[in-house]
């Protein structure tokens, strides 16, 4: 997996990505999603409740497997992988940020954020690195506003500081592509709106792939583009504004 | 990393697991301080019981009438078993009454049974620990049954406990035999001095081999104390031709005592002499064999004590089990977060197990530490105890030993110590299982 990035260019594909759960009975809830992600684009996802949203970007991070259908990761497919070059994919070519944010308890706001690279590397490795992942987590909290709060633990920072927390260590590991889901879901107006500003900023600076799952519609406006997902399938909108659109919606 | 980082944060932060610890400690520290316990009583035991008897016995089937020209069969003996055997002695073991009167108690003379045996004194001395046993520092130095200072003092200063007419032969008595000790008193009564005469009733083989009641004197010469109260309280040491005298066994012996060089020789010389010997008319054992049943019991105690106490660590582990399956359950989301950030199912599993490590490795090693220094403290640690409660908890005279046996085999403590790990880790094993398993997407959803 090349990590160079080359604006415009296909990163992430779905293919006909079917997605049935079986609760007593065949729930269908994806059904022949194609998609066509580019690099450096930010891409929103709205739907209603129940639509697949979740369901589908956990696909694209590989944490859930398609029925049917394929997910390639710069061309070569990723899902039918063995689950170590999946833990590496989602270890170092995405990054998830989370509605419920999903720090840590025990560890403080900068460990929480080293905490994909503590994934990544023994303990030897990060040992030796450690003053330089050390100020690469500071450099990051500090983006995010929370220099004044690296030792803190989650229980001590509000809902806003948490999940800036989440994009910090999200970023650690300088991903390609950053899932998104609800970030602002759980969060009052005014801070999720700081939050999606700050996404925003971060993702242009660092020329990222920005995959935002939300059911705020007018957040999902200000994406590059906007794809609708209803009954399991996938519409474009009237914000497509990327200027090389090779998506295929179905 | 995140494994070290973790369990570390899980260590300071989750205060229910240190029930788990401090059960595997306690479990850890009473294991090694009654294994400790046990091997110094067990080992105490068997140099004692190993003192008294040599490496190898040649007993005859027909104590009463026993075997003709020990020294014609000891040379065979030798012959066979050649360089390996150092020592060897014969002697006459039987069954007798001995009755003395004791100074200032009863003017009748006091009865009990007794077991007789015959010895050449410096020949016992080449085949066992008879010479540190005996308590008169003359008669250590040269072991034999004749009047020493001590006794023709007290004789002098007891004519009328003495019967001057004859020469009697000495004879050497269990301490147990000739002292006492009642409740509440703090030391040993005599009732029978060196230098005091007594008279042995025994069997003696009569006309056509019949049994027939022989009696005879002897002089008390020396006291004989092994601290084993079985041979304490039952032997009497008289010369042999004295015995082969009153028990009409001359020239014969029915027991001959074999030192060898290496004792784990013993087997292979047992065997030897197994088929040298008619088996119809000689029984050939080692020490252990005749000590079989109490050596035996020992061991079978100490088993059981240790399997009733691995339980206490298999609770511990039950314990370490049922926070960890709490902890799963609790940690679903957290576990579902390290997976989506590209934590590895086996690197799951590696956090839970190396937590139960974690846990029962302080567990173990504290309780190590604490077993240890409660071990080497023990004796000051009874007799504060004892101070305190005013109950002997370890009453020398029944355990005939000045302080509690000790022995701290570091083996035995790596043992322990290891076991002890491996059930925590066991018990860590069906909910780190559990948790490497769950899958992320349902456990993201937890709030």
């Amino acid at each position: 997996m090349s990590n160079v990035r080359v604006h415009g260019e296909v990163i992430l594909r779905a293919e006909n990505v079917h997605r049935v759960f079986y609760k007593g009975s065949e729930v269908p809830v994806l059904r022949g999603v194609n998609l066509d992600v580019n690099a450096g684009e930010f891409l929103s996802i709205v739907g209603s409740s129940g639509s697949g949203k979740t369901t589908f970007l956990h696909i694209l991070g590989t944490l859930d497997k398609p029925t049917e259908g394929a997910v390639y990761w710069r061309g070569d497919r990723i899902d039918n992988q063995p689950p170590r070059v999946k833990d590496k994919y989602r270890n170092q070519s995405v990054g998830f940020v989370f509605q419920f944010y999903h720090l840590l308890p025990e560890l403080s706001t900068l460990e929480n954020v080293l905490l994909p690279k503590m994934i990544d590397l023994g303990p030897i490795q990060f040992w030796r690195n450690k003053s330089k992942l050390t100020q690469q987590a500071k450099d990051l909290l500090a983006r995010v506003g929370l220099a004044h709060r690296l030792h803190h633990r989650p229980s001590e920072l509000s809902g806003g500081e948490m999940q800036r927390t989440a994009i910090a260590r999200s970023l650690i590991s300088e991903p390609e592509v950053l899932l998104a889901d609800e970030p602002t879901g759980n969060l009052d107006a005014e801070t999720g709106q700081k939050i999606f500003v700050l996404l925003d900023e971060i993702r242009r600076e660092a020329n990222l792939t920005l995959i935002l799952v939300t059911h705020d519609v007018s957040l999902a406006q200000r994406a590059d583009r906007m794809l609708r997902l209803t009954q399991g399938v996938l519409a474009g909108s009237a914000t497509e504004s990327w200027p090389r659109p090779s998506i295929v919606a179905s | 990393m995140y494994i070290f980082k973790l369990c570390g944060r899980y260590m300071t932060t989750r205060k229910i697991a240190l029930a788990s610890v401090i059960s595997i400690l306690l479990g850890v520290a009473t294991l090694i301080v009654v294994n400790s316990v046990m091997t110094g009583f067990r080992t105490k035991m068997r140099e004692r019981l190993h003192g008294i008897l040599s490496d190898v016995v040649v007993e005859s089937r027909s104590p009463l009438s026993g075997f003709p020209e020990p020294d014609v069969i000891m040379k065979r003996i030798k012959a066979t078993c050649g360089d390996r055997v150092v020592g060897m002695t014969p002697a006459i073991e039987t069954v007798g009454l001995l009755s003395y009167k004791p100074k200032g108690y009863s003017a009748n003379p006091l009865t009990r049974e007794v077991q007789i045996v015959g010895i050449d004194p410096k020949g016992r001395c080449e085949v066992g620990d008879f010479r540190s046993h005996l308590l008169d520092k003359e008669n250590q130095a040269d072991p034999s049954f004749k009047l020493r200072s001590n006794a023709l003092a007290w004789r002098e200063m007891n004519p009328d406990l003495i019967d001057s007419k004859e020469e009697w032969p000495g004879t050497i008595l269990g301490y147990q035999i000739a002292t006492f000790r009642s409740h509440g008193m703090q030391s040993d009564e005599y009732l029978i001095y060196p230098g005091h005469e007594v008279i042995i009733t025994t069997v003696a083989n009569g006309d056509g081999g019949r049994p027939e009641p022989a009696s005879y004197k002897f002089i008390v010469t020396d006291l004989y104390r092994s601290d084993m109260s079985e041979y304490d309280q039952r032997y009497m040491f008289v010369p042999l031709e004295a015995l082969q005298k009153v028990c009409g066994m001359q020239g014969r012996a029915n027991t001959i005592q074999i030192k060898l060089r290496h004792e784990s020789d013993a087997p292979a010389v047992v065997a030897a002499l197994r088929t040298m010997l008619p088996p119809q008319f000689f029984m050939v054992s080692t020490w252990e064999e005749k000590q079989g049943p109490l050596l035996q019991a020992v061991k079978v105690e100490a088993f059981l004590m240790n399997l009733v106490l691995f339980f206490i660590i298999a609770v511990a582990g039950f314990g370490i089990l049922s926070t960890f399956a709490m902890m799963v359950i609790e940690k679903t989301r957290d576990i579902g977060l390290l997976k989506a950030l590209g934590a590895s199912h086996r690197g799951v599993m590696g956090l839970f197990l190396a937590y139960g490590l974690a846990l029962g490795m302080i567990g173990a090693f504290c309780g190590a530490a604490f077993g240890i220094l409660f071990t080497i403290y023990l004796n000051p640690i009874e007799a504060v105890l004892t101070q305190w409660t005013g109950y002997e908890i370890f009453p020398r005279d029944i355990y005939y030993f000045d302080e509690i046996p000790i022995l701290l085999d570091p083996l035995n403590v790596v043992w322990v110590v290891i076991g002890s790990l491996l059930i925590a880790v066991a018990a860590a094993v069906f909910p780190a299982r559990r948790a490497s398993r769950l899958n992320p997407v349902e456990t993201l959803r937890y709030e």
